[in-house]
């Protein structure tokens, strides 16, 4: 049975909440970038330049289905630790009838990540299995592997030379295509990175027959705390016409969070009305 | 050269008596017919039971239970902590009601989602690949999937509200996503919806339990291993089984109707033997003079009895291969009404599977149809060989009455049915169920034997009352039977086998209801009644305390007593327990405990210090007043006392009574399926009821009940159980229909000659038909007579061995009077319209020809 007809109940998985905002982070960017045209610098570039030690932020989905008809979700995100060592909150706003739902993951290097999910109006802490990496997330366009955090050396980077310009800026256009097919539900990507910037802004994947199945792209890139990254990204999904937009609202770095949030067993306890805390 | 010779003969006799060779060819063919149907529907049960089980299961390979009643949740945590458990998911199964009028029940299967799929196979709607909304199903307790096939049948989409009875009462879910019929969603015919684990439990009073947790151990690990370290780690009263063990575990729970089923069948196919043998006796005497002028030829002994076991064996193998070609047509409309009780009685669910085409079962019906025939014939065929060629010639009926009335057949006869009675009264239950269900073949062989003299001996009884009422015709058909034991005989018998089950059966349904009536009238006594369900109980749906103590508010109500009906592990099988609050059941039943001291019982069993078994319980575990019980429950276990012995008839395993709290302490379970109200005195039930009604309409499936109608809802339930015996009853019927008109047509054609001579000496023809339908009212009465007689015979078999062997207790000894007098007329109806026909033969028959006849 293909995966894409298998009944996978997708739900925000901390992990990959998580990984929004390292995808959003990622696309932050340090006017580094210069005359070097090495796709593997580029790539490193990209996904290592964020630092910072905690991360918050207030943004919401909106989904579109191919009639137009669109539902929003709404959701604060908070981040301590770094990539590969950190825990990350997730607590939905809106609407009504997922408010207050909260996921927690402890991601380790090395061992599996340990998720929680909190539902209010069951008042359970439950511990929440992995999801497949081409399972969508949350009913959106993305798949678990498109917010989760990319590991560099899962992909070999091949420059195919300068590209049209972005939202005003030149770009890169890079193929990653993945060392081995364990690696990623992708047989490749292309991805358009800013020149004057560490920031993808807009990737082609392609699925393992080689046929184009979404479409990312990014706008309004901002600056805060040094790290600039863009505030709308839209997926779409193109074999069946659906997208979903991701608009950021706030984002704050090295804020101090409140690091005993960040357990299982306050996720009952969870009122999510301070932005950080 | 002598076989092809004979053979010859044999087929100038069918062309001759082809209504004959067809009705027993028929008789064989019915019996096969049910006996493959019976057979091909039981497995056809089995197959969907397993499949179910298998869909259910999915990849599992082990699966943690606790009876009926669940297990607290963190019982998970020690399972997945076991080494070499792979995965671990935890379940809850629930059939519930729909609000739709037109719907049955509908399994929702509470799974955590977010990691079963790695268990069980769920497909998705094609247009709707995905839950549409992921997050808000797990979000809102009320989400469920809902399978296609019953999403069309309602109309139903995707956003759209479900109404189902919860045990907090009526509640709209919505459909969050469908998936196709494929998996878990063919089960239970495709009636099936799919909830988050814990949401069920909010939504299903549940508490922090689970009902199962499904396995997968490690690939380094093998499943017995598996199996040892967890029986290790977890409490006593949790099982650890394979799946298939649960397939097993249902295919107990339907024992009680499979074996119900399996008897009728063997009925069936005795009643086959029992019309060849009628027809090959017949047959003989019709061709005793071309038997004789054979065997004045030369003809050996062994080349007739070859001849008439050759006619039996192909007589056996048309209508085998009939019977196994209509018995599969009739498999379909079998395995419907198992699939129907099974789910209606027993509560077990199925997933439809078409009657197949089994290999040993078409060979096994088709030996035994075979079989049959050559038993049936084999006798006949033997005294067909054994014949005295000079005897042969002459009549042999007047020549030798010994061979028939003699002590060679009276003496056997008797000792076989005195054996056999006393076995039905004194053998145990070990010696096994085969050996015991025989009893009933030794009795109808040893009466076989005795046919002849029961005949004659009831032929003479009549005689007068004949003699009264038909004049001079009726004494002489009276005389014809007397005169003829082996041909009366064969009809006769034909007719004792059907109404010996139709008495028999009528006895023992009759003699459980009135034992239902005397148990509910002692234990089930209590003004009002209200339960969760028309059937006896709902595995899944139940009340919460609070419709309890909602209704013990009203003004009009003394006492209300909260009931949970279940079923536990028990010693490698199971057993009912009845948690109730010991002290109201005691204010109003106490009469109805048996043994012990009163004083030891009011003291101990409301402070959980004793239980109180039923009769049946005691019976099948050996367990007397005194003794103990140990039971495995999830949090411990519990080793108590037996203080009495009540009459309880709930459970085929037996039923332990113990007090709520007690049972509540230990299973961590306050469900409700029943709530016994008592009214103040001076009260009207009826406008109670309707309070009750009021108060719970709309908000719970609720039944209320009057003491009165709960006796009547409790008559229909035992009706519904005795579906099959009454199946049995219509297969009984039809065959000894069947057996009446095929020895009536026969006999009349054998006695062309008698008739003629009668005619030829001025007899009218009218004589003639009043002789013919007089002979038959006489063989009905005789036959009435000798089927009241076996039945005796047979009710003690049926309420002492079947009745242990089914339920576990025994059924008191009733014989139905008014059913025999009811039989009688309609047995003679049914006799004068087999014998119309064949009197009318009989009238037109040219007088030269008749006497030329034989």
């Amino acid at each position: 049975m293909s995966s894409s007809s298998v009944c996978r109940v997708k739900l925000l998985s901390p992990v990959a909440s998580a990984c929004v905002c390292a995808v959003l982070l990622c696309l932050a960017c340090t006017p580094v970038f210069a005359a070097s045209p090495d796709a593997r610098q580029i790539m490193e570039d990209v996904y290592r330049q964020d630092t910072s030690h905690d991360t918050f932020m207030r943004a919401g989905f909106e989904v579109f289905d191919k009639e137009g008809r669109h539902t929003k979700k709404t959701f604060t995100y908070r981040r301590i630790g770094s990539p590969g060592d950190s825990k990350t909150l997730v607590v939905f706003n809106a609407p009504k009838e997922i408010r207050g739902v909260a996921l927690l993951s402890i991601n380790r290097t090395g061992v599996s990540d340990r998720q929680y999910m909190y539902i209010p109006a069951t008042q359970r802490v439950r511990a929440v299995v992995p999801q497949e990496r081409s399972a969508h997330f949350i009913g959106t366009d993305f798949t678990f592997e498109d917010i989760a955090e990319r590991v560099l050396d899962d992909f070999t980077y091949r420059l195919l030379g300068e590209a049209e310009t972005i939202e005003g800026h030149k770009t890169w256009k890079i193929e990653a295509t993945p060392v081995d097919s364990s690696r990623s539900q992708y047989k490749f990507i292309y991805y358009w990175v800013a020149q004057d910037a560490p920031v993808i802004l807009h990737s082609e994947l392609y699925d393992a027959q080689g046929r184009e199945v979404r479409v990312l792209h990014a706008s309004q890139l901002k600056r805060v705390s040094g790290i600039c990254g863009p505030r709308h990204m839209e997926m779409t999904s193109v074999p069946n016409g659906t997208r979903t937009v991701l608009v950021i609202d706030e984002v704050k770095f090295n804020a101090p969070l409140d690091e005993t949030l960040f357990t299982p067993q306050a996720l009952g306890q969870l009122h999510d009305s301070g932005p950080v805390r | 050269m002598m076989i092809p010779a004979l053979w010859q003969i044999s087929s100038r006799q069918w062309r001759a008596h082809r209504l004959r060779v067809l009705m027993t060819t028929l008789g064989i063919a019915l019996g096969v017919a049910v006996f493959f149907a019976v057979r091909t529907a039981n497995t056809a049960l089995l197959d969907s039971l397993s499949l179910t089980v298998e869909r259910l299961a999915g990849k599992s390979t082990l699966e943690v239970t606790s009876g009926e009643t669940g297990f607290p949740e963190e019982v998970i945590d020690t399972v997945r902590a076991t080494p070499g458990v792979e995965l671990a998911e935890p379940v809850i199964e629930v059939i519930v009601h729909s609000a739709f009028a037109d719907e049955g029940n509908l399994l929702i299967l509470g799974v955590d989602t977010t990691g079963d799929q790695q268990l069980r196979q769920y497909e998705f709607d094609r247009s709707q690949t995905e839950i549409a909304d992921p997050l808000t199903y797990l979000a809102q307790p009320n989400s469920l999937l809902l399978s296609r096939a019953f999403a069309e049948r309602h109309g139903l989409r995707i956003g759209d509200r479900l109404p189902i009875f919860t045990a907090h009462g009526r509640k709209d879910f919505i459909v969050q996503g469908l998936f196709q019929p494929v998996g878990v969603g063919a089960v239970f015919g495709g009636n099936v919806a799919v909830m988050d684990v814990y949401s069920a439990q909010v939504v299903f009073d549940r508490g922090r339990s689970f009902d199962r947790i499904d396995l997968m151990n490690s690939r380094s690990v093998p499943v017995d291993e598996l199996q040892r370290r967890l029986c290790a780690r977890l409490p006593a009263g949790l099982e650890t089984v394979r799946p298939q063990m649960r397939g097993q575990a249902l295919e107990n729970a339907v024992t009680a109707m499979r074996l119900g089923m399996l008897i009728t069948s063997f009925i069936a196919l005795l009643v086959g033997v029992y019309i060849i043998f009628n027809s090959f006796t017949i047959a003989v005497n019709q061709r005793w003079k071309e038997i004789g002028i054979l065997r004045s030829l030369g003809v050996e002994r062994r080349n007739v009895y070859a001849m008439f076991l050759g006619e039996a064996l192909l007589m056996g193998v048309i209508g085998s291969i009939s019977g196994i070609a209509g018995g599969f047509y009739l498999a379909a409309a079998a395995s419907k009404v198992m699939g129907s009780i099974a789910a209606s009685v027993y509560g077990v669910i199925s997933t439809a599977v078409a009657p197949r085409l089994h290999p040993v079962t078409v060979l096994t019906s088709f030996a035994l149809g075979v079989a049959a025939s050559l038993i049936g014939a084999w006798f006949p065929a033997r005294a067909a060989s054994c014949l005295d060629p000079i005897l042969a010639l002459h009549n042999i009926e007047s020549r030798q009455p010994e061979s028939s009335l003699g002590w060679k057949r009276i003496a056997p006869g008797s000792a076989l049915v005195l054996v056999a009675s006393l076995l039905v009264h004194f053998s145990p239950s070990r010696v096994g169920m085969t050996l015991q269900l025989s009893y009933a073949a030794v009795i109808l062989l040893g009466l076989t034997l005795l046919l002849p003299m029961l005949v004659q001996g009831s032929a003479r009884l009549i005689h007068p009352v004949m003699d009264w009422a038909g004049g001079a015709e009726g004494g002489l058909a009276v005389d014809a039977m007397v005169r003829s034991p082996r041909r009366s005989s064969a009809t006769v018998g034909a007719l004792m086998v059907g109404l010996m089950f139709v008495f028999s059966t009528g006895a023992y349904i009759q003699s459980y209801k009135h034992m239902i009536g005397r148990w509910t009238h002692r234990m089930l006594n209590s003004d009002l009644v209200v339960a969760t369900s028309t059937l006896l109980r709902s595995t899944s749906y139940h009340f919460s305390e609070d419709m309890g103590n909602r209704i013990s508010a009203l003004p009009e109500v003394k006492s209300v007593e909260n009931v949970r009906f279940t079923f536990i592990p028990f010693q490698g099988d199971s057993a009912a327990v009845i948690a109730i609050e010991m002290d109201g059941f005691l204010a109003r039943a106490s009469d109805a405990i048996e043994g012990g001291s009163s004083r030891h019982v009011r003291e101990l069993l409301p402070r959980g210090e004793g239980v109180l078994v039923s009769n049946n319980f005691s019976a099948r575990w050996r367990c007397r007043v005194g003794g103990r019980v140990r039971l495995n429950a999830p949090t411990g276990v519990l080793d108590l006392p037996i203080l009495g012995i009540v009459e309880d008839y709930r459970s085929d395993k037996g039923s332990i009574f113990m007090d709520r709290a007690l049972y509540k302490k230990f299973w961590k379970d306050d469900a409700v399926d029943f709530v016994d109200v008592n009214l103040k005195p001076g009260e009207d039930a009826t406008l109670v009821k309707r309070k009750i009604e009021r108060l719970t309409s709309g908000s719970e499936h609720a039944l209320v009940y009057t003491n009165a109608e709960l006796r009547i809802w409790i008559g229909s339930l035992v009706d519904q159980f005795f579906l099959l015996n009454y199946m049995q009853l219509v297969v009984a019927v039809v065959v000894a229909v069947v057996g009446i008109v095929n020895t009536l047509i026969v006999s009349v054609m054998e006695r062309s000659r008698e008739f003629a001579i009668v005619r030829a000496v001025g007899g009218y023809c009218s004589q003639i038909r009043k002789m013919v339908l007089l002979e038959a009212v006489a063989i009905s009465i005789v036959g009435v007579m000798v089927g009241a007689l076996a039945a005796v015979f047979n009710i003690q078999f049926m309420s002492r061995t079947v009745s242990t062997v089914v339920a576990g207790y025994e059924v008191p000894f009733y014989f139905p009077w008014l059913l025999v007098l009811a039989a009688l007329p309609a047995v003679a109806a049914v006799s004068l319209l087999a014998a119309w026909l064949p009197a009318l033969r009989a009238m037109r028959m040219s007088v030269i020809e008749a006497i030329g006849y034989e």
